[in-house]
């Protein structure tokens, strides 16, 4: 492995690199895995189509992050969701023989993978059974708990998450209308847990006790 | 299957090893379970009959994905690479088959392994 990088950082060094359009989609649900994924910037969101035909945002993947593991290594290769850019992305892309060839014989390598891709299928998991469980102010607040863990920067108990977001892509995230979405967010400013527009900023301590974490 | 017991494997009249596990595994019921099934596939090899496995992970509540279960881990890769088998479908939760498909995948056998949802599908692709 090369110094200081991490494992898929240095199996994914030498492999293309592709920008991609904010809104491009890079896999479609139903699609059989034939690229493995590494994000070097920006973030890619992971999407399913309600019965009334709405979307709702899954997980996110951040930077030093790889997809669709979770997908390529359960059942048979199939994508069971979208994945779509939500900002500018960089990437790196390896097809999936490749990936094959590169885990064949390397129980080290696929030690961590087996732990990795676990770790994001309990993610899912977990936002799955949040989506479908909770009240809208509980989903919301689950919801930047989570975005908070994945794309914040801490700073005097705050946390000011990297994602630019609109009231309808946090609607879409807990599978909420925009409105009742806007609602939530505006009595969460209003009780000062949240500040800022589309780059908010988090008050863990006061959102801990919204969430009972 | 006996009260305690964390596998059972008899041979299936329609044609193939059957394995089930039940409840939490050691590294020493999985490395035992992989030992009866080679038995199994010697046995079969040597009669001249086809060696068709189907492993039923879904009463395993909980996979243990940490580094006790390393040398079982191991041992299965061992297997998958070196017993004579034609093939072998696994069924069981996501968990499994994440663990399954990538301890396939560091064998180099995923032509003859496959890791599915259901005991149906499983069988669907293990008697075609």
């Amino acid at each position: 492995m090369a110094k200081g990088l991490s494992l898929m950082e240095a199996i994914f060094k030498d492999q293309p690199s592709r920008k991609l359009n904010k809104g491009q989609i890079l896999i479609y649900e139903g699609d059989v895995v034939t690229n493995i994924y590494f994000l070097i910037q920006g973030y890619v969101k992971v999407s399913s189509i309600n019965v009334n035909g709405s979307p709702k945002t899954i997980i996110i993947y951040a930077p030093g992050e790889t997809f669709p593991l979770v997908s390529f290594l359960s059942g048979q290769g199939i994508t069971a969701y979208s994945y779509e850019c939500m900002t500018e992305v960089e990437l790196k892309v390896m097809p999936h023989q490749l990936f094959q060839k590169i885990i064949k014989g390397n129980l080290e390598l696929g030690e961590q993978l087996i732990s990795y891709a676990y770790q994001m299928s309990l993610q899912f998991a977990e936002r799955i059974e949040m989506l479908s469980a909770q009240n809208a102010r509980h989903k919301i607040a689950a919801l930047l708990n989570y975005l908070a863990a994945k794309t914040g920067v801490v700073s005097n108990s705050k946390t000011r998450l990297s994602l630019p977001l609109t009231s309808q892509e946090i609607a879409d995230m807990c599978g909420l209308t925009r409105e009742t979405a806007s609602v939530q967010l505006q009595k969460l400013k209003k009780e000062g847990i949240i500040s800022g527009r589309r780059y908010l900023t988090i008050d863990d301590r006061r959102l801990a006790e919204v969430t009972g974490g | 299957m006996k009260k305690g017991d964390k596998f059972q494997v008899f041979y299936n009249p329609s044609g193939f090893v059957e394995i089930h596990f039940s409840g939490e595994q050691t590294p020493e019921s999985v490395i035992s379970a992989i030992e009866e099934l080679v038995s199994w596939s010697k046995k079969l090899n040597a009669k001249d009959h086809r060696v068709l496995i189907l492993a039923d992970v879904n009463e395993v509540p909980k996979v243990d994905i940490s580094g006790k279960m390393a040398p079982a881990r191991r041992v299965a890769v061992s297997a998958m690479k070196n017993a004579k088998y034609e093939k072998i479908a696994v069924f069981g939760n996501v968990a499994v088959q994440i663990m399954v498909n990538t301890l396939v995948l560091i064998a180099g056998k995923r032509q003859k392994i496959r890791v599915f949802s259901s005991r149906v599908d499983a069988l669907r692709w293990l008697k075609a």
